[in-house]
C-alpha cells in the first residue's frame, strides 16, 4: 500500500458508477495500481479535483472494486450501475439509459425495480418526462402509478400531448386510462351529491381498488344526535341503480 | 392447434427414465431428437421469467420424475370463498398460449416438464384416500399443465380413468382447452372422472386463446364425452369484458343449454379476468400494446390481483347465471376465486347457503 497526493488527471476514473452517498471527507481516494496508472475504486465524487490524497493498493482493481462495493448496501438503481461496471448480466439495465439525475430521483423515492419495468417502453418520452418529474413533488406511490399508467397509454397509441396536463396530472391519466370506470364513478358521485344528506354528513362516491361505494363521514357528539341521525338516515331513499354501472 | 410433432424444438429426457413408456412414446411422436441428460438442463430462475424466456420455455420439453409433492390443496386466493378443490400436478407449463394465462406469473422454470412418475402421484393420492375414506375429494390435474393437450405423449388420461374406478368416492377433473378425449373416451369408467372445458365466446377464443381448440371443437368433445357417460363441466373463466359481451356470453350459454342437460353437467364455474400486477410486464413483452393488461380496466383487489371493478364483475356473473335460469335448466353454477361480496351480489347469498352448491363448499381435510 502506498500513499500519494495526485491530481485527478493522473487517476483513471472509468469504474465511476456514481454512488449516491458522498465518499467520507476524511478518507482518501482509494485506487489500485494497474498497468502504468492508478484505477480509482472509491472516492469517485472527487473526480476533477487536484491534490487528492490517495491510497494506492497493490491489488487487481476489478476484484477489489467488486469485493468492496458488494458489501455496501446500495439503492436499487445504484446497484445496477455498479453491477454494470463489473459486467454482471442483470435485468433492468434499460434504466441506465435514463439520465443519472432521474435515476437518483427514483432511488431517492425507494421505488422498487419491479415498478420501473415500464420505463423500458417510455424511453421515447424521456425528454418530456424527466423535467416534469424533477420539477414536481410527487410521492413514491404517485410516481409508481404515473409510470404504470403512462406505459399503458403509450403502448395503446396515446401521444405525449394527449397524456400530459399541468394540473392534476394523475387524475387526467386515470381518466384517459380507465374511461368507462372513471365516467361511471363520476356519474355516481353526482348522484350521491343529489341525495339530501342530513346536516353534518359528508358523503362521496369513493373508489378503492376494484371496489367503489358511498363513503360517509360524520361526527356524533351526543346520544340524542345519534338517535336523530339514525332516524334521518333510515328515511333516506337511495335508488338501487346508483350501484349499477 | 398446431400438430404435436412440431410443438417442441428441444427435448430432454432424464437418464433414469430414458426407457420409460412415456419417454419412448414421446421420442417416437416428436420430430426433434431427444437429448439424454442426468440433470435439469436449464436451472430454475430466482425470479419471474422474462417474456422471451417464457415463450422459449413452451418449446423445450423435459421428461423427468417429480421429486416433490403431487397432491395438494388448490391455493385459491386470499379472501375468496374456497370450493375445496385439490390438485394433482403431473407437469408444469402449457403447450397452448392464452394471453391471460396465470402461469406467466407463476413459472420460473425455463422449460416445460412432464413428470414421468404418475404411479407415485397416484400412490400419494391413494394414501390420502385411505387416510380419509369418507372424504369426497375433488382432484384436478389441470392446474399447472393442461390435463389433456399433451395426452398423446403421456396417455395419462387412460391411467387416471382406470385408477379412479377403484375409488368411486373421489372425483377427478380433467380440465382442458383442447378437444383431446380420444385416449380415454372408450374406456370403462365409474362416472367419477369429470371432463371439463374452459370456454369463452369464439371471438375471445380467437383473440386471446392462441393455439387452443376452437370453441366448437371443445363443445363437440364435451358432447362426445357426455355420450360416453362421462360427466362434463364448463369453466366460464376468465370471462372477459369486450364490447357486446352480454350477447356473446348469452350465445355461449344458449349453445351449452342446447347441447347438454343439467344432469350431464357436474358444475359450471364462472370467474373474471384476474392476474397479479407483476404479470403486466410479461404481458407487455409478449403481446405489446394489444396485451389484455393494457386494454382492460383493471384495479387492484384485496387479494393483490388486478381485477375488473366489483360491480362489473357481479354484473357479468349475474348475466351468465340468469341466462342459464332463462333456459329453464338448473345447471350448478358457482363462482371461482371470488369474494363474499361477489357471491352476495350474484347469488344474494354465501356459497354454503346456495342450494346445490353447499356440498362443494364444505370444508375438507387437507
Amino acid at each position: 500500500m502506498e500513499f500519494k497526493i495526485l491530481n485527478s488527471s493522473e487517476l483513471q476514473w472509468e469504474l465511476n458508477f456514481h454512488p449516491t452517498e458522498p465518499w467520507p471527507e476524511i478518507i482518501p481516494v482509494i485506487a489500485c495500481k494497474w498497468e502504468n496508472g492508478f484505477k480509482v475504486i472509491a472516492g469517485f465524487d472527487r473526480m476533477g479535483q487536484n491534490h487528492l490524497p490517495t491510497i494506492i493498493l497493490a491489488r487487481g482493481p476489478w476484484i477489489t472494486f467488486n469485493r468492496y462495493w458488494q458489501e455496501i448496501p446500495l439503492r436499487p438503481i445504484e446497484r445496477i450501475r455498479f453491477e454494470n461496471k463489473v459486467g454482471i448480466d442483470i435485468k433492468g439495465q434499460h434504466i441506465l439509459a435514463w439520465p443519472l439525475e432521474f435515476q437518483i430521483y427514483l432511488d431517492g423515492r425507494q421505488i422498487p425495480l419491479k415498478n420501473l419495468h415500464p420505463l423500458e417502453y417510455l424511453q421515447p418520452w424521456m425528454g418530456e418526462l424527466v423535467p416534469v418529474f424533477l420539477t414536481s413533488s410527487f410521492t413514491a406511490s404517485e410516481v409508481r402509478e404515473i409510470i404504470e399508467l403512462l406505459c399503458d397509454l403509450k403502448l395503446t397509441g396515446f401521444t405525449w400531448e394527449q397524456v400530459y396536463v399541468k394540473e392534476n396530472w394523475l387524475g387526467h391519466l386515470k381518466r384517459i386510462r380507465f374511461p368507462k370506470t372513471y365516467q361511471a364513478d363520476l356519474t355516481r358521485e353526482e348522484k350521491v351529491q343529489e341525495i339530501p344528506w342530513p346536516r353534518g354528513i359528508r358523503a362521496k362516491w369513493e373508489r378503492q381498488g376494484d371496489t367503489a361505494g358511498i363513503s360517509i363521514q360524520t361526527k356524533v357528539t351526543t346520544p340524542l344526535e345519534w338517535d336523530r341521525l339514525r332516524d334521518v338516515i333510515s328515511r333516506l331513499e337511495i335508488k338501487r341503480d346508483l350501484w349499477d354501472l | 392447434m398446431g400438430s404435436l410433432e412440431n410443438q417442441f424444438t428441444e427435448l430432454y429426457i432424464h437418464d433414469s427414465v430414458w426407457n420409460s413408456e412415456v419417454a419412448k412414446r414421446t421420442r417416437s411422436l416428436l420430430k426433434v431428437s431427444a437429448i439424454r441428460v442426468d440433470s435439469k438442463p436449464y436451472a430454475d430462475q430466482r425470479s419471474q421469467l422474462s417474456g422471451d424466456e417464457f415463450t422459449k420455455s413452451k418449446k423445450r420439453l423435459y421428461l423427468a420424475p417429480h421429486l416433490g409433492q403431487f397432491f395438494r390443496k388448490c391455493p385459491g386466493t386470499q379472501g375468496a370463498a374456497c370450493c375445496n378443490y385439490f390438485v394433482l400436478n403431473l407437469g408444469v407449463q402449457c403447450n397452448m398460449n392464452c394471453s391471460y394465462c396465470y402461469l406467466q406469473s407463476y413459472i420460473n422454470s425455463p422449460l416445460s416438464q412432464i413428470y414421468t412418475n404418475i404411479e407415485e402421484a397416484l400412490f400419494e393420492l391413494e394414501g390420502k384416500a385411505r387416510e380419509f375414506p369418507n372424504a369426497p375429494f375433488r382432484v384436478g390435474t389441470g392446474e399447472t399443465i393442461d390435463s389433456l393437450s399433451l395426452d398423446d405423449l403421456t396417455l395419462y388420461s387412460a391411467v387416471v380413468v382406470r385408477w379412479f374406478q377403484n375409488f368411486p368416492k373421489l372425483t377427478c377433473e380433467f380440465k382442458t382447452k383442447s378437444a383431446n378425449i380420444k385416449n380415454f373416451i372408450n374406456l370403462p369408467h365409474s362416472g367419477n372422472v369429470v371432463v371439463s372445458f374452459s370456454v369463452n365466446p369464439e371471438k375471445i377464443v380467437e383473440a386471446e386463446e392462441h393455439e387452443t381448440a376452437r370453441l366448437w371443437q371443445r363443445l363437440k368433445a364435451a358432447r362426445d364425452a357426455a355420450d360416453a357417460g362421462f360427466p362434463v363441466a364448463f369453466h366460464f373463466d376468465p370471462m372477459i369484458y369486450v364490447s357486446g359481451w352480454q350477447k356473446l356470453y348469452s350465445e355461449l350459454v344458449h349453445l351449452i343449454c342446447s347441447l347438454f342437460e343439467p344432469l350431464e353437467v357436474k358444475w359450471i364455474s364462472v370467474g373474471a379476468l384476474r392476474f397479479p400486477p407483476q404479470m403486466k410486464h410479461i404481458l407487455r413483452e409478449r403481446f405489446g400494446g394489444d396485451s389484455i393488461g393494457n386494454s382492460s380496466e383493471l384495479f387492484l383487489g384485496k387479494d393483490g390481483k388486478l381485477r375488473y371493478d366489483l360491480g362489473l364483475r357481479t354484473k357479468m356473473f349475474t348475466h351468465v347465471k340468469d341466462e342459464f335460469l332463462e333456459h329453464g335448466k338448473k345447471f350448478p353454477v358457482f363462482l371461482c376465486m371470488e369474494t363474499p361480496e361477489s357471491w352476495l351480489g350474484t347469488f344474494q347469498n354465501t356459497p354454503r347457503k346456495v342450494k346445490g352448491l353447499d356440498e362443494l363448499f364444505v370444508a375438507m381435510p387437507s
